[in-house]
């Protein structure tokens, strides 16, 4: 078998070239090696937190995946891009002033979600965006509408639904960093 | 939001990232000539440019930076994945700057004690440092724009990669003007100059290229 020839690198050379059902069945398999990776290397994270480095993770493999070399096999790429996430959540956290009440009352309140994972980062990480960015971002990913759907209720265009989509997951990216300052 | 729901927007976005060697490459070296044709315009091209070029003691004062360049230039691409373990052709511009700073120190031994200040000082020091740096500026911030498409897990070695490739890119271009040929002079103002640019490109890295 020739280097990148594995189902990952299979499936992000397929995404790359436009095939978008590939590319989704590529992050969510990637999203439990992901959360593995995680719980191993960052013990002191709780769920939460260890949930949204695997969202910084994923929004880091999408935003950077022109940077792999689709020569070489994909999974040392996503541990590269997985460990740098990782330092820098430890290296953010270890600045952070802790809120315990609010955090707790958090922790109470989603005692049993139906999604273990489900963490509070809807406000912390969307409602930080324009409120365009936000409302579109919102639409597609909480509602789950279509993009035809969004583009009509936001008076957007196809084409500059694409663009906002892009933008909008950029500044989520850039958000994130600029927390760790 | 939910991983899932990521996730599910991450596949919606279909623009395709951007391809960055040729942005990089391309926009350094466009962003370089009209730098240098617009620096060169107001000072001149130095009047025996034709014999300069060809003289082996005065080639030198393009031959290194551009050697320089061209290796900080393929060290910043390097750099630019995640996955990168090192950038090789780092050593080659490690290597070409020990070699500098040893033939300043020859000619320091070699050149009469008298000798040695004014071969040094020149007559041209701010100039010479102020034109390279400003050669310097375009095609530098074209080089820390386009690495922020690219991942770097070092982003200040990469800016100073970036640094050391832009200004010393300018600095090749300087050498059109600049008729000072004493190698204790153009070793140690150019390479003050491309150091300047080269420290200014690590602070900026550890500011733009964090991802």
């Amino acid at each position: 078998m020739s280097p990148g020839n594995d189902e990952w690198s299979r499936l992000m050379r397929a995404g790359l070239a436009g095939d978008a059902a590939a590319y989704r069945d590529l992050l969510q398999a990637m999203a439990p090696v992901l959360r593995g990776i995680v719980r191993a290397r960052g013990p002191g994270l709780g769920a939460d937190e260890g949930e949204d480095v695997v969202q910084d993770i994923l929004l880091a493999i999408h935003l950077k995946r022109g940077t792999w070399n689709p020569g070489q096999p994909l999974r040392p790429w996503v541990y590269a891009i997985a460990r740098h996430k990782l330092v820098d959540a430890f290296r953010r956290r270890g600045r952070r002033i802790h809120l315990p009440v609010e955090d707790f009352a958090e922790v109470l309140e989603n005692e049993a979600p139906p999604d273990p994972f489900e963490a509070s980062d809807a406000a912390r990480l969307i409602d930080r965006l324009e409120p365009r960015d936000a409302a579109l971002l919102r639409c597609l990913a909480l509602e789950g509408q279509g993009s035809e759907v969004c583009g009509a209720r936001l008076n957007l265009s196809p084409g500059a639904l694409r663009v906002a989509l892009h933008r909008a997951l950029k500044r989520l990216a850039v958000i994130r960093v600029e927390d760790e300052r | 939001m939910k991983t899932n729901q990521l996730i599910g927007l991450l596949a919606q976005d279909r623009t395709a990232p951007v391809s960055r060697a040729p942005r990089f490459v391309g926009g350094i070296a466009a962003a370089l000539a009209v730098s240098a044709v617009a620096v060169l315009a107001v000072l001149g091209v130095r009047t025996d440019l034709g014999a300069a070029v060809i003289d082996p003691a005065t080639i030198m004062k393009w031959l290194l930076p551009l050697a320089l360049a061209l290796a900080a230039g393929i060290a910043s691409l390097t750099l630019s994945r995640p996955d990168a373990r090192g950038a090789p052709s780092l050593w080659l511009a490690g290597a070409i700057a020990v070699l500098a700073v040893g033939t300043i120190l020859g000619e320091w031994i070699t050149t009469p004690a008298d000798m040695r200040w004014t071969e040094m000082r020149g007559y041209s020091i701010p100039g010479c440092l102020i034109s390279i740096i400003a050669i310097a500026i375009l095609p530098f911030g074209v080089a820390i724009y386009t690495l922020r498409a690219g991942a770097s897990v070092k982003p200040g070695l990469s800016g100073a990669a970036a640094g050391l490739a832009t200004g010393s890119g300018a600095a090749v271009a300087y050498a059109f003007h600049c008729n000072e040929d004493a190698p204790l002079f153009y070793l140690t103002w150019y390479g003050a100059a491309i150091l300047i640019v080269t420290a200014t490109g690590w602070l900026a890295g550890r500011h733009w290229l964090r991802w």
